[in-house]
């Protein structure tokens, strides 16, 4: 198997490809101490940033349930909407006091609800606009 | 069934729980709010979700890669978005960071784990120059690019073709090989100024 390239020494042919080369010829990856100062400080920055960015920024978890009755009658199993209602459902509803047990208490309801809209057009219709209305809250 | 006393009851308690869910929503908002105005974040990055943050990458195909990424973000477009860390003196973005940032999405969109999702044509640089962060946008290279770039340095190691040189004097300056390259043309050696240098030539027109 080939040996996987660094994506940092692909970036130095940005640089100048000469010293690259010579380098390599040369045996020779010379570093000053101010070299090796910036690349402290950059370590450093990046280490800062990434504990305080998974800390502050919403995190990501994929979307393990696949089923949102309701959602999926409205707007179809695909939908950018319905991806986004499953996701509101697990990154924020999920982690709500109490709403696990909504979560629970909705799957109980919605496939009788979901029926009932695949037989009601104008009902769905409905329900569309009070889901756009959430999701431009979302 | 359910008496008007209950029913009230449950409509009260679903009022409360949608306002104690708006609360913690404002509440987590204000906090955030102020880690992006410190960090100078573009709007579009703070509305999306983090993906990933320092996360290691690889792929064999169409050309063997790997490196570990800074952050990855998932906007509500489901557009993933990359952005890579660097610290300078001053807010520019060069073109290694371009091909970093390229060869990045290139390994993303041809990873297994990543189940071929599409990484946005852009992404930002976060560049700390003395303590304030800039961001800006760069438009990325395209996949075929890349792989010529990968492919040309190869034939560089191999001897093949022959290496540019740097497109700019001001590379040379500090360079540790100018004694075997010589610098590119327009490149001086700084050594000690002339004497006039740097002053208004003495007029002289008079006579």
């Amino acid at each position: 198997m080939a040996r996987k390239l660094a994506v940092t020494e692909l970036a130095k042919m940005g640089y100048c490809e000469t010293l690259l080369v010579l380098n390599k010829k040369h045996n020779n990856g010379h570093k000053t101490y101010r070299d090796e100062a910036a690349i402290d400080r950059g370590n450093k920055e990046h280490d800062a940033f990434d504990a305080r960015v998974k800390r502050e920024h919403a995190p990501y978890s994929p979307v393990t349930d696949k089923r949102c009755f309701i959602a999926t009658s409205v707007y179809g199993p695909e939908a950018i909407e319905t991806e986004q209602l499953r996701q509101w459902r697990d990154h924020t509803l999920a982690h709500k006091v109490g709403g696990a047990w909504l979560i629970t208490a909705y799957y109980r309801v919605s496939p009788y609800v979901a029926r009932f809209l695949d037989r009601n057009e104008s009902l769905k219709v409905f329900i569309r606009s009070m889901l756009n209305l959430l999701l431009r809250k979302l | 069934m359910f008496g008007a006393d209950e029913i009230a009851a449950l409509i009260i308690v679903l009022l409360g729980y949608a306002a104690f869910l708006i609360w913690s929503k404002r509440r987590r908002r204000r906090k955030a709010t102020s880690f992006f105005v410190d960090d100078n974040t573009p709007l579009e990055l703070q509305q999306s979700t983090l993906y990933g943050s320092e996360t290691r990458i690889s792929c064999i195909k169409p050309v063997a890669l790997g490196g570990i990424y800074d952050q990855l973000y998932q906007t509500p477009a489901n557009a993933f978005i990359l952005t890579d860390t660097k610290t300078r003196n001053k807010p520019y973005v060069y073109e290694s960071d371009l091909i970093q940032l390229s060869a990045y999405k290139v390994i993303l969109e041809n990873s297994i784990k990543f189940n071929n999702r599409h990484i946005a044509n852009y992404g930002y640089m976060r560049l700390v120059c003395n303590g304030v962060t800039h961001y800006k946008k760069v438009d990325l290279m395209t996949e075929e690019d890349v792989v010529a770039l990968y492919e040309r340095r190869e034939a560089l190691y191999a001897g093949t073709t022959e290496p540019h040189k740097a497109d700019t004097p001001g590379k040379c300056i500090k360079c540790h090989q100018l004694t075997h390259c010589g610098g590119v043309k327009g490149y001086k050696k700084r050594g000690r100024k002339p004497h006039n240098s740097g002053h208004k030539k003495s007029f002289s027109g008079w006579d």
